[in-house]
């Protein structure tokens, strides 16, 4: 360890460790715009000035982001840095100055205002006039990838971006062009971003030079609402922000976990919340009658009045034919606490014997090159409901319960926990379609609603709490970050009124008394051996891993998330 | 107390001084009154301004129903930065932004819907204050009536007809 | 058949007249205010405003009668007539012309002239506390309840200088027969001035006037009601004609009131230049008309005082009641009584 001095109180730090991050991470805040704990020190931007003597520096300010802690060599003295001396405070405004000379300021119509960098501390440290006359330089605006627009105008030529392509990415599709003033980053020739990464530059682009297509315009982010969720598009579970505008979700954002998904998320996931907002998205239950003439038509009830009646059909094969003849389907994008009350309402309050679950095709496995990983599995919970409904379920229970269809030996069937944007195997639709009753709980009018006697709405991830298992077994917590649509719930609520339908279908369940996920979890730990020992406060917003489990299945690489500091 | 201090408080009259004789019999002070009230009584001016058929001027800074302004080119000046919508202490303005069409050159931004429910305005001005385009402003139209609620949900098309301040400095 | 027509007749003209004056002395009540407070008043409905009483009439009849459901119906029902009925019965002694003689006979101008008169007048003029304390105890509101009970109070307080008062001015007179108390003021002192009660008994005068205020719940005097503290007060719960029925009752009892005060003080119907003792139509009408303009400027500066003076505290209220008026009246009654041996 090595000792340092930062505004006269002495520190203590292994050496070589970046002096800027330290000060961030001590609650000595330094402004800066180039440096990130994930790329490579470039020290360009000049914002992260200190007052630094000691060493063999020459006395002065310096960028902080360059030094390191480092022992002091015969005759040195202790390196001893001063963040906010009257030189640094001096430097930053001129260092601002500058950095406006060719800045355009529509701060009005920029989408960044309110989390810029270069606004923020244009009024924390900035000068409140510039001296400037000259007429400004003129920069390009274009398209520099699918998802993202680059306004020159507003670059500060931090190069974040374009070490972010190199660095992590691996593609390096970016440059910073031109020379002297007119700096400005370009695509390389016929080198669009198209990575599946790209729209990361987005959210580390200090200012509003590289900005989001889909989210251009649809909110001003001071007046969103965020909430801590989970990416459901593969099983990899990145940490994101939801933020919401009036109801409706406007974009997802990565939030930091060192040991899931570092401070990335992949555009797939970001761009996959369109569905919540989708036209047939289901507000109301219906249910299938026929008309004189023989056609299908659909009438809407209320949620008491559907599920009271599934449970009336279920418990009515049941006494008839036996639990045997019902069959569950639940789906890898429930949650660990729906599975679990999936498990208890179908295995052992109705008997049935036979569960199975849905999951989304796969896709392609993708790594980057600093060890971000694109899952082939694209559903969020498989490892979930593989501890929780039992490895042999998961895996065939979803075969075993199509054979008992076809046999005849299945009568009904409640499918439960739609995938979004799904079209499901076309075998399972043949199957569903001999059943003599089906009930269907999903998010929206999908082709498997299309084939249920009773449809039932629930809600997307972001409508409601829960925990997912990702792959590498790690249990994280989504929160609720806006309501579901008409009467539809979360399907702890729905499976949980299912259960306290009396056995005679009276549809009284709205009296009972419904348990949030929370108090769902704690049950699950006590009775899964897998999930012991874990709690829901306790998984926090970095989670927990599963008891066994390494963390090994998409870990990233351990220098990548050392280097985070 | 030092007399020279000029910012001392008003002295207040000594306690227990006592009320003079003919405050204590009430019937003089109540004659001195009952005299001031019947000189108003006969008065022939009085305040009152008969309405419609009289109006008083409105001073030029008068808070009226709103305006949003047309740039040279007759285009809509906002440009759907929300600063109005954040100043507004009713929320009562929504806006909905978008990218202008391709032959706006000079700007990027403007808003496809601008919705400022009437109802709910407090007419306080810090829209207009907040608006770093001099876009929007409160006119001086004081008569403001309409037989639905909905016509007082001004859209775009109606905040964009509505009269400039400096064409009726006067009117009612 | 004759004898029965003429009573019947006098109380239909004179009731037509008591509730028509009612709605126009709203009417000058709301101008008069106006111009006091340099305002224009009601000047719309009709000319000069003059049919706004009608508008605000029609206005009261149809709005909906609320009757909440915590009240005491039977209560709540009856408070608003108690409240105006016996004022209006004051009336029934109050002779308001000399006496005529019509086809022969002789008629007094005044419903029932009986000898009993002032005693009939102070009985009835005390049982009109019953409709404000019950408007308040069935309204089940606790700010109606403290209306009620500050009414209660008030008017015991103040029906006892009035009454002392009066006892002054009946010492006097040495009649009850309220006929005989006018036609004693209608004589004249050294040939000019009236010999009224007034000049009489000024003290008597004073206490019966201030009493008034109190007695009919008006400003100064209008704790009862007392918008600022008790919301309205006793008629809080009240919509529609019942609560239009309160604010009638209020009006008579100010027109009663003002009436006994020209009766007992100011001469009745008597007036320079009208014969006490003519029996002629014509002479009759000018007393009536002479009655009901004396009436008419007490009832002016009723309101006059109203636009003037700001509500009293409770407590001054009280004091001025029972520390300063009672003994006034009193020493007034000692005064009179020594004079009088004397
Ligand atoms: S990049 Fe920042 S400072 Fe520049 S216009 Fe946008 S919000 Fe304003
Ligand atoms: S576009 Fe943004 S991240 Fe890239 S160099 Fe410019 S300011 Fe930095
Ligand atoms: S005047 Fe005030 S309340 Fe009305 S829209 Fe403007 S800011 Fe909002
Ligand atoms: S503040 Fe002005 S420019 Fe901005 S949205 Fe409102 S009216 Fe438009």
């Amino acid at each position: 360890m090595t000792k340092f001095k930062v505004n006269g109180k002495e520190y203590d730090a292994p050496a070589g460790t970046n002096l800027l991050q330290f000060c961030l991470d001590h609650q000595i805040y330094i402004p800066h715009n180039c440096y990130h704990p994930a790329l490579t020190v470039a020290g360009n931007c000049r914002m992260c000035m200190v007052k630094g003597k000691g060493l063999d520096l020459r006395p002065g300010v310096m960028t902080s982001c360059t030094l390191s802690v480092r022992e002091p060599g015969p005759k040195q003295e202790m390196l001893e840095i001063e963040t906010e001396a009257p030189e640094v405070i001096k430097a930053r405004e001129g260092v601002l100055e500058f950095l406006l000379i060719n800045h355009p300021l529509d701060c009005p119509v920029c989408d960044q205002a309110g989390e810029c960098y270069l606004q923020d501390y244009s009024f924390t440290y900035g000068k409140d006039r510039s001296r400037f006359v000259e007429p400004k330089n003129i920069r390009h605006t274009k398209d520099v990838g699918d998802h993202v627009k680059i306004w020159g105008n507003r670059c500060i030529v931090c190069t974040r971006c374009v070490r972010f392509c190199e660095e992590v990415v691996g593609t390096g599709e970016l440059a910073v062009v031109e020379r002297g003033d007119r700096n400005v980053v370009d695509n390389f020739p016929g080198l669009p971003m198209s990575n599946l990464m790209s729209s990361n530059t987005v959210d580390i682009c200090p200012v509003g030079a590289l900005l989001d297509k889909e989210f251009l315009y649809q909110a001003r982010v001071w007046f969103m609402e965020t909430a801590e969720s989970v990416c459901p598009s593969c099983s990899v579970g990145c940490n994101t922000k939801v933020d919401t505008y009036q109801g409706a979700v406007k974009r997802f954002r990565p939030r930091e976990n060192q040991a899931v998904n570092q401070w990335w998320m992949c555009d797939i996931g970001r761009y996959n919340h369109k569905f919540t907002a989708a036209p047939d998205r289901l507000g109301l239950p219906k249910r299938r009658g026929t008309t004189a003439a023989g056609a299908v038509e659909w009438t809407r009830c209320s949620l008491d009045g559907a599920l009271g009646d599934v449970r009336t059909a279920l418990d009515r094969v049941v006494h008839a034919e036996g639990g045997a003849a019902v069959a569950g389907l639940a789906s890898a994008w429930m949650s660990n606490e729906e599975l679990w009350l999936f498990k208890g309402l179908m295995a052992d309050m109705i008997g049935a014997r036979d569960l199975g679950l849905l999951t989304a095709p796969d896709g392609v496995r993708t790594t980057f090159k600093k060890g971000f990983v694109i899952e082939s599995d694209r559903n969020p919970n498989r490892r979930g409901a593989a501890e929780i409904l039992g490895r042999a379920a998961a895996e065939r229970g979803l075969a075993t319960v199509l054979d008992g269809i076809h046999a005849g030996r299945i009568k009904a069937a409640l499918v439960i926990g739609g995938i979004p944007e799904w079209a499901p195997p076309p075998e399972l639709v043949a199957a569903l379609r001999k059943l003599a009753f089906l009930a269907v709980v999903d998010v929206a009018d999908s082709p498997l609603a299309a084939l249920a006697h009773l449809v039932i709405p629930g809600a997307t991830w972001v409508e409601k709490d829960g925990t997912f298992t990702n792959a590498q077994g790690r249990v994280q917590r989504f929160t609720r970050a806006l309501a579901p649509p008409g009467v539809a719930a979360a399907e702890t609520e729905l499976l949980q009124r299912l259960a306290a339908a009396s056995a005679a279908g009276a549809p009284d369940a709205t009296g009972a008394k419904v348990l949030s996920a929370q108090s769902v979890f704690g049950d699950l730990a006590a009775r899964v051996a897998a999930f012991a020992g874990l709690n829901y406060h306790d998984i926090g917003t970095q989670g927990k891993l599963l008891a066994g489990a390494t963390g090994a299945a998409a870990a990233a690489p351990a220098g990548a998330a050392a280097s985070g500091g | 107390m030092d007399a020279a201090a000029p910012h001392d408080e008003p002295e207040s009259p000594p306690a227990g001084e006592k009320p003079s004789l003919s405050e204590e019999l009430y019937l003089p002070e109540i004659l001195k009154g009952l005299a001031t009230t019947f000189k108003h009584l006969i008065r022939p001016e009085k305040f009152t301004v008969e309405y419609p058929e009289k109006k008083k001027p409105i001073p030029q800074n008068f808070r009226g129903e709103h305006a949003l302004k047309r740039d040279a080119q007759g285009r809509v000046k906002c440009v759907a930065c929300f600063l109005c919508a954040t100043a507004c202490p009713s929320e009562c303005i929504h806006i909905t932004a978008g990218p202008t069409p391709p032959e706006w050159t000079d700007r990027e931004k403007y808003p496809t819907k601008f919705e400022i429910d009437m109802l709910r305005c407090i007419y306080c001005g810090m829209c207009e204050e907040a608006c770093p385009c001099d876009a929007i402003e409160l006119t001086s139209k004081f008569y403001q009536v309409s037989e639905t609620r909905e016509e007082k949900y001004f859209g775009k098309d109606t905040l964009l007809r509505q009269p400039m301040k400096r064409e009726y400095p006067d009117q009612g | 058949m004759y004898a029965f027509l003429i009573p019947l007749l006098k109380i239909v003209v004179v009731m037509a007249g008591l509730f028509g004056a009612v709605p126009v002395l709203v009417y000058f009540e709301r101008r008069i205010a106006a111009f006091i407070q340099d305002r224009l008043g009601p000047n719309r409905v009709g000319p000069m405003g003059l049919f706004q009483p009608l508008a605000d009439a029609i206005k009261m009849i149809f709005k909906e009668d609320i009757v909440p459901d915590h009240v005491d119906r039977v209560l709540y029902v009856l408070a608003p007539v108690l409240a105006f009925v016996p004022p209006a019965l004051a009336f029934a002694v109050i002779p308001f012309g000399h006496p005529i003689r019509l086809l022969g006979d002789r008629i007094d101008l005044a419903i029932a002239p009986a000898g009993m008169g002032v005693l009939f007048l102070l009985a009835v003029g005390s049982t009109s506390v019953y409709g404000i304390a019950f408007g308040g105890w069935a309204s089940n509101n606790k700010f109606s309840l403290l209306g009620g009970l500050r009414s209660s109070a008030q008017m015991i307080s103040y029906e006892i200088p009035l009454v002392l008062a009066l006892v002054a001015v009946l010492m006097t007179a040495g009649t009850l027969d309220l006929g005989r108390i006018v036609a004693q003021q209608a004589e004249f002192h050294l040939g000019i001035l009236p010999a009224w009660n007034l000049f009489h008994q000024p003290i008597a005068f004073l206490i019966f006037f201030i009493a008034a205020f109190a007695e009919t719940n008006r400003l100064p005097f209008d704790l009862p009601e007392c918008e600022p503290e008790l919301i309205g007060g006793y008629h809080t719960e009240y919509s529609s004609m019942k609560f239009a029925m309160f604010m009638m009752g209020e009006y008579v009892a100010m027109i009663s009131m003002s009436a006994l005060l020209v009766t007992f003080f100011l001469g009745g119907w008597s007036f320079p230049g009208i014969d006490p003792t003519s029996t002629a139509l014509l002479s009759g009408i000018a007393s009536v008309v002479a009655f009901a303009a004396k009436v008419a400027a007490v009832l002016f500066v009723f309101m006059w005082v109203r636009w003037t003076l700001p509500r009293f505290r409770y407590d001054q209220l009280m004091n001025l009641g029972w520390k300063v008026l009672i003994p006034l009246a009193l020493l007034n009654i000692m005064a009179t009584g020594v004079v009088g041996v004397a």
